[in-house]
C-alpha cells in the first residue's frame, strides 16, 4: 500500500466545474482515510459513515471557496474534524479534554513512515490509539494516516502549533514506550 | 511490519463496501449547483481584486467586531447631535413673558401714573377706567378766587399734554 499519494495531481479543479469523473478520483483518494480517522473519533460504524458522506457533501458544496486546490486534503479532514466535533458536543460533551501546558519540543520525530509495526505490536498499537485522549488521538491520526504538517494539523483541529506540537509529542512519546516494552 | 498508516486503513477496509455508498455523481451535481449559485471563480482584475481581497481577509474574518464598532459610532454621533440641539433651540426660541410679572408691572405703572398726578403722562396709553369715587376718598380741593371748580384732567388730556 502506498504511503501517501501525491495530491499534485487531484482534479480539484474539475471537481468544482461538476465532472463526476473528478469525483470519483477525490472519492477513490479520500474516502478510507477519512472514514479511518473518523472512525478512531468516534468508535461507531454508521455515524462514521454518516460523518464521512456529510463532510463530502459539504466539501462539494463549498468547493467553490477552497482558494489553494492542493490544500483539499486538509480542507477536507477540517470539515470531517468539524462534523466530529459537533458529534461530541452533542453526545459526549466529557471527552473533549483540555490539554496541559503548550511547550515547545524539539522536531526531531522521525516521520510516520519510519515508524514500523511488527506483528505482535499490532494489537497494542491500537489499543494505546483507543487510550489517548480525543484530542492526543486526532492529532496522531493526521500525522499517521495523511502525514500531514504541523501547521496543516493545527489548521485541521483549530488548535495552536504548541499544542499540537506537545500533544503528538507526548502521543508519540507513549507509542514508543509501548513499542519498546514490546522489544523481544 | 507495516506502518501505522497501513495499520490503520487496514483495520477499515471492510468498510469500503459501505463507502461506495457516497456517489460521484451526486457530489458533482452540489458542485454544479453551487457553482451556478455562486457564479464562474474568475480573478477580479485591479482594484475589484483588492477591494475583494481586503473584503475576505480584513472585513469578512472579524466582521461582528467591525460591525459593533460602527454601532459605536452611530451611537456617539446620534448622542452629540442631540446633545448639541439643545441650546440651540434654547436659544432660537423668543422668551416667554411671565403673566405675574406682566400683572406687577401693569400695577406698577398705574401707581406710578397716580403718584405722578397730572403732570407726568401716563406711561400706557390706555389707562384702566377709573372707576366712581368713593365716599372715603376725599374731594379735590377748590383753589380760592376760583368761580369754578379746575377740572380734573382726564387721562385723555394728560396724554395729548
Amino acid at each position: 500500500m502506498p504511503v501517501v499519494t501525491e495530491d499534485l495531481q487531484l482534479p480539484v479543479r474539475e471537481a468544482r466545474a461538476g465532472e463526476p469523473q473528478a469525483w470519483e478520483t477525490l472519492l477513490a483518494r479520500y474516502r478510507l482515510p477519512l472514514y479511518a480517522y473518523v472512525y478512531e473519533l468516534v468508535h461507531d460504524e454508521q455515524t462514521s459513515l454518516d460523518l464521512v458522506q456529510e463532510s463530502f457533501i459539504n466539501a462539494a458544496r463549498h468547493l467553490h471557496s477552497l482558494r489553494q486546490d492542493e490544500k483539499f486534503g486538509s480542507w477536507l479532514f477540517n470539515i470531517a474534524h468539524q462534523k466530529c466535533l459537533q458529534h461530541w458536543r452533542k453526545h459526549h460533551p466529557a471527552e473533549i479534554t483540555i490539554d496541559p501546558l503548550d511547550e515547545d519540543f524539539p522536531e526531531l520525530e522521525p516521520g510516520p513512515q519510519e515508524l514500523l509495526i511488527r506483528k505482535e505490536q499490532e494489537e497494542g498499537f491500537m489499543r494505546l490509539l483507543d487510550q489517548l485522549a480525543v484530542p492526543h488521538r486526532a492529532v496522531l491520526l493526521l500525522h499517521f494516516v495523511e502525514d500531514f504538517s504541523l501547521e496543516e494539523i493545527a489548521g485541521i483541529t483549530g488548535a495552536q502549533l504548541g499544542t499540537v506540537k506537545s500533544r503528538l509529542h507526548y502521543a508519540r512519546k507513549a507509542l514508543r514506550k509501548l513499542l519498546e516494552e514490546n522489544e523481544p | 511490519m507495516k506502518t501505522p498508516r497501513e495499520l490503520i486503513l487496514g483495520r477499515h477496509q471492510t468498510a469500503g463496501a459501505r463507502l461506495k455508498a457516497i456517489r460521484a455523481e451526486e457530489l458533482a451535481a452540489c458542485a454544479r449547483s453551487a457553482g451556478r449559485a455562486t457564479g464562474p471563480r474568475q480573478p477580479a482584475p485591479g482594484l475589484a481584486s483588492a477591494v475583494a481581497d481586503f473584503w475576505q481577509e480584513t472585513f469578512w474574518p472579524w466582521r461582528r467586531a467591525w460591525l459593533g464598532l460602527a454601532a459605536l459610532w452611530v451611537c456617539v454621533v446620534a448622542f452629540n447631535l442631540a446633545s448639541r440641539e439643545t441650546p440651540h433651540t434654547a436659544a432660537a426660541r423668543p422668551p416667554q413673558p411671565n403673566p405675574e410679572v406682566f400683572a406687577v408691572l401693569q400695577e406698577q405703572k398705574e401707581l406710578l401714573t397716580q403718584l405722578l398726578g397730572l403732570g407726568a403722562p401716563p406711561l400706557v396709553s390706555q389707562p384702566p377706567p377709573r372707576g366712581p369715587r368713593s365716599a372715603a376718598e376725599p374731594a379735590p380741593a377748590k383753589t380760592e378766587g376760583a368761580g369754578s371748580p379746575e377740572p380734573t384732567l382726564r387721562p385723555e388730556r394728560v396724554a395729548l399734554a
